[in-house]
């Protein structure tokens, strides 16, 4: 299942990821695709939240890994430093994203194929300075729900 | 030196944590616990409370038993370094135990194969296949996701290991009224069979150089082939 819509601020964004977060259970895992600038760390701050957590997320990709308290745990990751498959072994993070809480992780992409095939990819595309396309999809039934959870419109 | 070896054996590999003492392969006491994730806080003082009540100080331990896995990433880490630590601050010997290894050795006399199973987060194991005719060490040990590992169970095998108790009415299923599933919840892994594989390995000298000793880490199928497309750079 895939779903997209328009953002035109980053209040939109932030507000696309509570709703994600409202909607997250046990064990999700969002893989996070975008250029820089484009979004990803106001829409992880919306998902923390929607999932009830009060602090502000910063971007992980000098510490690779932060961990909020919430309804779930989110641990919030950035592969933007890393190199080889064995730097993200070495990192331990299967303890997170096989874990019970909620993973979302930036530059996903540089690992294809290392992630839970139980998965949602969030896409944020720049259309102009102001406007993100972000498409939520997702192959496993069981993640439905958090594409369904952008729907509503935006300006909702 | 006292021709007696006296073990402190230390298993943080999964949820389950073990700390025993032993003398000469038997045990004198052991702890096992329920630690989930609070290894790091709650192995050194569950280590003095066994050597107190084994009546063992830490000065008289001759050598170290270190469950290597696999298991679960940072608690294994965690047991592995403070066993490290000993081992070099002692100057004594080491010696590395397959988690799975532990799981079986109970069970490796009954005339079949044994397969143990532990949990590896949501829908994956950690599986060990083990022959009968086939030395301890030499065991197949993978991960699996675990609807698959059901649809391929290892035919004629005792099922044994920490995630067999909630496989059971499923591996059940699919076995038939021939099964042959150990019955025991966790935690499934004792110090005192640390003992016995530990004790055996030192008198045949396979004790394992402190800067050799690794975690058993083990990747999926589908993230070896991952590891072989890298790098794999952005593209829009």
């Amino acid at each position: 299942m895939e779903r997209s819509i328009r953002s035109y601020s980053p209040k939109d964004t932030h507000k696309i990821g509570r709703r994600i977060g409202t909607k997250a259970q046990s064990g999700d895992v969002l893989l996070l695709v975008g250029d820089l600038g484009a979004g990803k760390t106001t829409l992880t701050q919306g998902i923390l939240w929607g999932l009830g957590g009060t602090e502000y997320a910063r971007s992980p990709t000098f510490v690779l890994v932060n961990e909020y308290p919430a309804r779930l745990t989110l641990y919030h990751m950035d592969l933007y430093r890393l190199n080889s498959i064995e730097e993200i072994e070495d990192l331990g993070l299967d303890d997170y994203l096989y874990g019970n809480d909620l993973c979302v992780v930036e530059w996903a992409d540089k690992a294809p194929g290392y992630f839970p095939v139980n998965h949602a990819v969030v896409q944020l595309e720049v259309i102009d300075d102001q406007t993100r396309r972000v498409t939520v999809s997702s192959e496993t039934a069981h993640l439905d729900r958090l594409v369904m959870a952008i729907a509503g419109g935006a300006d909702e | 030196m006292s021709d007696q070896d006296i073990a402190l054996a230390i298993d943080t590999s999964t949820r389950y944590a073990v700390v025993g003492v032993s003398r000469d392969g038997q045990s004198i006491a052991e702890l096992s616990w329920r630690s989930d994730r609070n290894h790091s806080v709650e192995l050194v003082p569950a280590i003095q409370r066994t050597l107190a009540q084994a009546h063992v100080s830490i000065e008289d331990i001759t050598v170290i038993h270190i469950a290597i896995g696999p298991g679960a990433f940072s608690a294994l880490r965690v047991g592995m370094s403070t066993a490290m630590a000993m081992a070099t601050g002692r100057d004594i010997p080491i010696i590395t135990i397959g988690t799975l290894e532990i799981e079986v050795h109970p069970y490796l006399d009954l005339g079949q194969d044994v397969t143990a199973i532990i949990g590896a987060g949501r829908t994956r194991l950690y599986i060990g296949t083990f022959k009968r005719e086939d030395s301890l060490s030499n065991g197949h040990v993978y991960l699996e996701d675990r609807d698959k590992f059901l649809e391929n169970l290892p035919v004629d095998s005792i099922f044994c290991g920490e995630a067999v108790a909630e496989l059971r009415s499923e591996l059940i299923g699919r076995l038939g009224p021939d099964y042959k599933i150990v019955s025991a919840p966790p935690p499934t892994r004792s110090a005192s069979v640390m003992a016995e594989i530990g004790h055996a390995k030192l008198k045949s000298g396979d004790t394992t150089d402190l800067a050799d000793i690794e975690p058993i880490y083990l990747r999926s199928s589908q993230v070896a082939s991952a590891a072989r497309r890298w790098p794999n750079t952005k593209t829009e």
